[in-house]
Order: C-alpha cells, then sequence, then structure tokens
C-alpha cells in the first residue's frame, strides 16, 4: 500500500531544471530559444497543480530517480504509461508536453504529419518495437525505482 | 432595478431564451432572472484567426488553450466536461456552490452561465418525429412551426441526403458545411457500400448545425477557423447569449444578473407570482413580481425550484439523461494523407442507427476530427512512452475520427431526483441523484454499439477503444416534471402549465417525458417558443 506524504518540494530552479530535462525527453533534442520559457512555464504549472497533498511515497522517489538518472527516463515513461498512468511522472511529463505543444515555435512538431504510408507504416513499427523494449526494460526498473531513496 | 413584468423568465439557456424571444416579439413584457456568469478572461485574449494561425504565431496561445491555472491540462480520467476548454470553463462555475448536487452514480454539467450549456453545445439541431415523441402529449406536427420559426431566427445548415428521415424537414436550411477530408472519405466510402449498410439499418449524411454558411443579421458565416471550442469570435455558431444581446435592445425585456432565482410563490387573490432569489455573489435576497412565470432553468435546475417552492423536500421526481460514449477511430483511407486545413472544429459527418428500420430505438452518432483540442490530451491516453505516442498520434490526427455514441433514455424507478435539506443551514439544500439504469438496458446499449462498430469497420473506419464518461456525461437532462395528458402531481399540462398552479410555465428539458437518442437542444428551443407562444395568446 502506498503511504501518503508530502509531494516533492521542488524550488522553481529544481522544477526549472526538472522541466528542460522532461523537455529533452519529449522533444528528443534540447529546445533551444523556448526552453527557459518552457522551463518557467513547467515550474508555474508544478507550483498550481502539484502543490498539496495528493502524491504518495512510492510516486515521489520514481521522479527523484527519474531526475537523478535520466537515462531511465524512456524505460520509466513507458512502464508507468502502461502500468501506473495517473503516476506523478506522467502527469509531469503531460504538462510538460502540453507547454511544449502551445509554443508557437515548436508548433509544427505537434502538427499531422502527411507521408507516404509506407513511411508511415514503418514509423508506426517502428515506434511499436521502441515501445515494447522501453516497456519490458521499464517494467523491470519500475519496481526498483519507486522503491529507491 | 427592474422587479416586475408580465412574464418573469428563469434562465437564459437555450430554452429560457427562446421563450423569452417568443413572448417579446408576441408584444409581452419580460423580465429574465439570471446568474449570467461569462469568461471576462480568455475571451478577449483570443484573435479573429484560424486555429493553425494562432497555434503557428500567437505567443499567448497557451492561456486560451491551458488556462492561466493550467485548469486545461486535466490529469484525472476522461471526465464530465472534458471538452471544456479553459475558455468555456465558466460554463459551470459556481454550480457547486449555489446548485449542489449529490450523487454517486451520476455526474451532471449544469450551468449558470449567460447562455446556459448552450454556451458549449455542438450546435446540433435536428428535429424529433413522431416515433421519438411516442408516449408524449404532443406530437411532431405541434412542434413543426416552432422548429422553422426558431430556425430561421438561428440559421441552422445542412443537407437533404439520407438523414433527412432522421433530421427532419429540409425546407428552411442554409446551404451545407465544408466536411473535411477526413469526413468526406468516409462518405465516400458510405456511398460506395450505401446498400448494405441501409440494410444493416446505418445512413449517414452532412451534419446539422446551428452553423452559419450565410451571414444572417450581425453573424457571418463561419470562416472555417476551427476555433468552435474556444471563441465566437466570427459568431458563426449559435449562441443563446447572442439572442439576450438582442432582447436586450428591445423595448419590453429587461435582464437582471447575478440573481439565482431560489422560489416562487402564486398571491391567492391576485393575478400574479413573487420569485424570490437570491445575489449570486452577496447573498442578499430580493423577491420580483410577475403575472406568469416561465422556469427555463435546466431539468435539474427547475426541478429545484418547484421542490422548493412546494415545499417537497425527499419527494423523487425521474431523472433522465442520454447514455453518451466516445469511440476514437482510424479511418484506413486517411492515413498519411494531409489533414484539411480549413475546417470547422464541431460534428463532420452525422450517423444514425436505425436497428429495426422503424425509427425507434436509434443511436444517434456524431464524427469529429481530432486536432484542435491538441495532443496532450491523446497522449495522456495512450498507454505508451509519451514521445512515441506523440509521434503515432502525429501520423493517425488525420485519419482520426472520434464517434460520439448517444442512446435513448425513458423514465424508469432506478432514476431519480430529489431534493433535500441540507443538515447544517436551515434555508440550504442539494440535489440528490439516483441514477440506476437497469442491467438489460445497459446490455441493449452495448449491442447496439457492437453492430454500429461492425458497420463502421465496413467502412474502413477502424475503432480503437469505447471511452464510457459515466452517466450524466451527455449534458443531456429531462423528464423531471414532464407533459402529461393525466391530471398528476408535478407534471405539466402539454401548454408547459405546472399542474397546481395558475401561471407557472416550464419550457425546459424537464418537460420532455423521455430522450431519444438525438440531442434535444433544437427541440427545447422549439417546444419553448410554443409554449411560450400560446401562453402570450392566453394572457389577459
Amino acid at each position: 500500500m502506498s503511504v501518503p506524504s508530502t509531494p516533492p518540494i521542488l524550488g522553481h530552479l529544481d522544477a526549472r531544471e526538472e522541466g528542460l530535462l522532461l523537455a529533452r525527453y519529449l522533444l528528443g533534442r534540447e529546445a533551444s530559444d523556448a526552453a527557459p520559457m518552457a522551463a518557467a512555464r513547467y515550474a508555474e504549472g508544478c507550483a498550481r497543480l502539484f502543490a498539496g497533498p495528493g502524491a504518495c511515497a512510492p510516486d515521489d522517489a520514481l521522479t527523484r530517480f527519474a531526475r537523478r538518472h535520466p537515462w531511465s527516463l524512456p524505460c520509466l515513461d513507458a512502464a508507468a504509461g502502461l502500468l501506473t498512468p495517473r503516476a506523478l511522472l506522467r502527469q509531469k511529463l503531460i504538462l510538460m508536453l502540453a507547454i511544449l505543444e502551445t509554443m508557437p515555435a515548436l508548433a509544427d512538431d505537434f502538427m499531422p504529419r502527411p507521408r507516404p504510408r509506407w513511411l508511415l507504416l514503418l514509423g508506426l513499427a517502428r515506434a511499436g518495437a521502441a515501445t515494447v523494449l522501453k516497456t519490458l526494460a521499464g517494467t523491470v526498473l519500475l519496481p526498483l525505482a519507486r522503491r529507491a531513496r | 432595478m427592474t422587479r416586475e413584468a408580465d412574464v418573469l423568465v428563469v434562465g437564459s439557456g437555450p430554452s429560457a431564451v427562446s421563450a423569452a424571444w417568443a413572448l417579446v416579439e408576441s408584444g409581452v413584457s419580460v423580465l429574465m432572472l439570471d446568474v449570467g456568469n461569462e469568461d471576462p478572461t480568455y475571451a478577449p485574449l483570443i484573435p479573429e484567426a484560424s486555429w493553425l494561425d494562432n497555434r503557428r504565431s500567437d505567443p499567448a496561445q497557451h492561456r486560451y488553450f491551458l488556462g492561466d491555472d493550467f485548469e486545461g491540462v486535466p490529469l484525472g480520467a476522461v471526465r464530465v466536461g472534458a471538452q471544456l476548454t479553459p475558455p468555456r470553463q465558466h460554463i459551470a462555475r459556481d454550480t457547486d456552490r449555489l446548485t449542489p448536487l449529490v450523487s454517486s452514480t451520476f455526474a451532471p454539467t449544469e450551468s449558470l452561465a449567460l447562455g446556459g450549456l448552450g454556451s458549449g453545445w455542438g450546435a446540433s439541431s435536428v428535429q424529433f418525429g413522431d416515433a421519438d415523441m411516442e408516449g408524449w402529449p404532443i406530437a411532431a406536427a405541434d412542434l413543426a412551426p416552432h422548429y422553422r420559426a426558431v430556425g430561421e431566427r438561428i440559421g441552422i445548415s445542412g443537407a437533404a441526403d439520407d438523414l433527412l428521415p432522421y433530421y427532419g424537414d429540409a425546407a428552411a436550411l442554409q446551404p451545407p458545411l465544408q466536411i473535411d477530408d477526413n469526413g468526406r472519405a468516409l462518405l465516400t466510402r458510405y456511398a460506395a457500400h450505401r446498400e448494405a449498410m441501409n440494410r444493416g439499418g446505418l445512413y449517414a449524411g452532412c451534419p446539422r448545425l446551428a452553423v452559419l454558411t450565410k451571414d444572417l443579421a450581425d453573424r457571418r458565416a463561419t470562416r472555417y477557423h476551427e476555433m468552435d471550442f474556444y471563441a465566437d469570435t466570427d459568431r458563426s455558431v449559435y449562441r443563446p447569449w447572442m439572442t439576450v444581446e438582442v432582447l436586450r435592445g428591445l423595448p419590453g425585456f429587461s435582464y437582471q444578473r447575478p440573481w439565482l432565482a431560489r422560489g416562487f410563490r402564486e398571491l391567492p387573490d391576485r393575478d400574479l407570482v413573487e420569485v424570490t432569489a437570491r445575489q449570486a455573489r452577496t447573498g442578499e435576497t430580493a423577491v420580483f413580481t410577475a403575472r406568469r412565470l416561465v422556469l427555463g432553468a435546466g431539468a435539474m435546475g427547475t426541478a429545484r425550484i418547484v421542490l422548493r417552492s412546494l415545499g417537497l423536500f425527499d419527494r423523487p421526481l425521474p431523472l433522465v439523461c442520454n447514455a453518451h460514449v466516445y469511440v476514437p477511430c482510424v479511418n484506413l483511407p486517411m492515413l498519411g494523407r494531409p489533414m484539411t486545413p480549413r475546417r470547422h472544429g464541431l460534428t463532420q459527418v452525422g450517423l444514425v442507427l436505425d436497428p429495426d428500420h422503424d425509427g425507434r430505438r436509434l443511436v444517434y452518432v456524431e464524427a469529429h476530427g481530432y486536432r484542435s483540442l491538441l495532443l496532450f490530451k491523446l497522449a495522456k491516453e495512450a498507454p505508451l512512452p509519451v514521445p512515441e505516442a506523440v509521434g503515432i498520434f502525429r501520423d493517425l490526427l488525420s485519419a482520426l475520427l472520434i464517434l460520439v455514441i448517444e442512446h435513448e433514455d425513458r423514465p424508469a424507478p432506478g432514476k431519480t431526483c430529489r431534493l433535500r435539506r441540507s443538515a447544517d443551514a436551515q434555508d440550504d439544500d442539494a440535489l440528490t441523484v439516483d441514477y440506476h439504469p437497469a442491467p438489460g438496458e445497459t446490455a441493449a446499449q452495448r449491442d447496439a454499439e457492437r453492430r454500429l462498430l461492425r458497420l463502421v469497420r465496413r467502412l474502413s473506419c477502424w475503432p480503437l477503444r469505447r471511452i464510457d464518461p459515466g452517466a450524466g456525461a451527455s449534458i443531456h437532462y429531462g423528464g423531471s416534471l414532464p407533459m402529461s395528458l393525466n391530471d398528476d402531481a408535478l407534471t405539466t399540462t402539454p401548454d408547459g402549465l405546472l399542474r397546481g398552479t395558475r401561471g407557472v410555465y416550464l419550457v425546459d428539458g424537464s418537460v420532455l417525458p423521455s430522450l431519444p437518442a438525438k440531442p434535444l437542444t433544437f427541440t427545447l428551443m422549439a417546444n419553448a417558443d410554443r409554449i411560450a407562444r400560446r401562453l402570450a395568446a392566453g394572457m389577459p
């Protein structure tokens, strides 16, 4: 059973760093000029949405683990998406995604992508394979990360 | 402040404004009492530009897409009102505080906004036929002239196609809206398999929407800006507040807010009715007087006022609400193709399943494209790593169709609402709703959905999953004080007069004895127009 606790208290600076990490993961690259603004909005969003009781200890641990070990983020995201879709880490990813999506400089990263059907199917197959691998690795990693101090 | 009129109208939603319009047009003075919440924050920020232009160039877009408090980033499960974007969230504001509702089985959206729930409706404007009104004390012919009058006033676009028998008279329609490529691909496949589809009971065509394709008075034809979930900048989609705006310029009409009507009392020796109202901000109480009262506060709002006025606490009233699910589908012929740049954001294609080919037990379906509600909401629902989810949805977006499926609802012993006094405050109360459809009813709905989706698959449109946001989600409520020929208490006459009163008329969903699968708003407006014109004609 998860033990209710105070959610991670992040200073604005910490939250900004976390935001940059998540933005880099979501875009697959640095968000360049948009990054500082996105990180600032992310910090504001965290303060509004995640301040107050609600998170539980394993949730905190998972987020902390992902911050300390950025390489684990894709696997933890994949496993959490399947097993604990309302986990704090997923919620923070969705918040950052919403922020990035509504920045004019990044608009085209989120627009429909017309392309030949064979390329589309290839892309879907690649995404499917990547998801399976990440989820498998994440399923092993997730319980460890949720228990990490 | 005006406190007297010939008729006092409570509410400013589709029914209330339609009644007020008909009364004022008939020369009767009207005082409209309303809480009248508006959105002062986001509406002024939204440029009159297309969704694409806003996305690519407006640096303030995060404010109206996400909200200043990130209220547009829903992090929980899909819930009632999920489609309410930050600029539309004022629609449900203050309802928890001013019109509390208790239920573990029913999660409705009520409104105290100027324009009521009509401030966010999807604009579907189809007519009820005799099969839809089975068991009602009025027939489709009684509503026909009122559908036409309301249709001409608000402007409805559509076509006379295969859905004509289900959507009703097409005489006063504006030309149909342009359908996006995704919707057109679905209709093309339907045309190719029309005979088989019709044999299976499925019919498809252009949606019928209260969206202008030709200018009407000061409202302009749609510019296909796809901002329909956020703004009314070109006023092409009809909203009831537009009628209030026109009425406020006419003699004989007065609009008073922010007043929440609490109860009425007919004066024994005089032909007058008094309405007690509470100022929504200060809590101050005032009394308004009129010769007749018209309640248009919604099926549940009107039930509260009537039960409180008659002192009938704990007395159950029936309540009906369309069952409603979403089914996202991939329209295979559209895979890899570009998305229509200029489109509107509402229903692209209408579908009706008529399982027994007799117009009864219909399943009503609206097919929407998905773009303007943003990708992050889809990514949240996908059990995938977020970057992969974004990539996949970018690939699928042009082919994604969201089917919104509605089922009929009829009164039953397990579907009731009652007013209960609050334990801690003597003058406060809450509406309690118990909503338990019979197991057979739910099973029949699932069967009908399976049949529908089998046919939809044959149109190369592949369902991904079924999302049930729960009872109350359709935002279509009715039946609490139904029209009836029987002289029963807590019913109304066919002309909307609340039995046991001399001059209290109900014009909203409360008087509809049942809800067919079709959207009810256009019928609410037509019926309110009918009741109000009869009331005006009979006024001494």
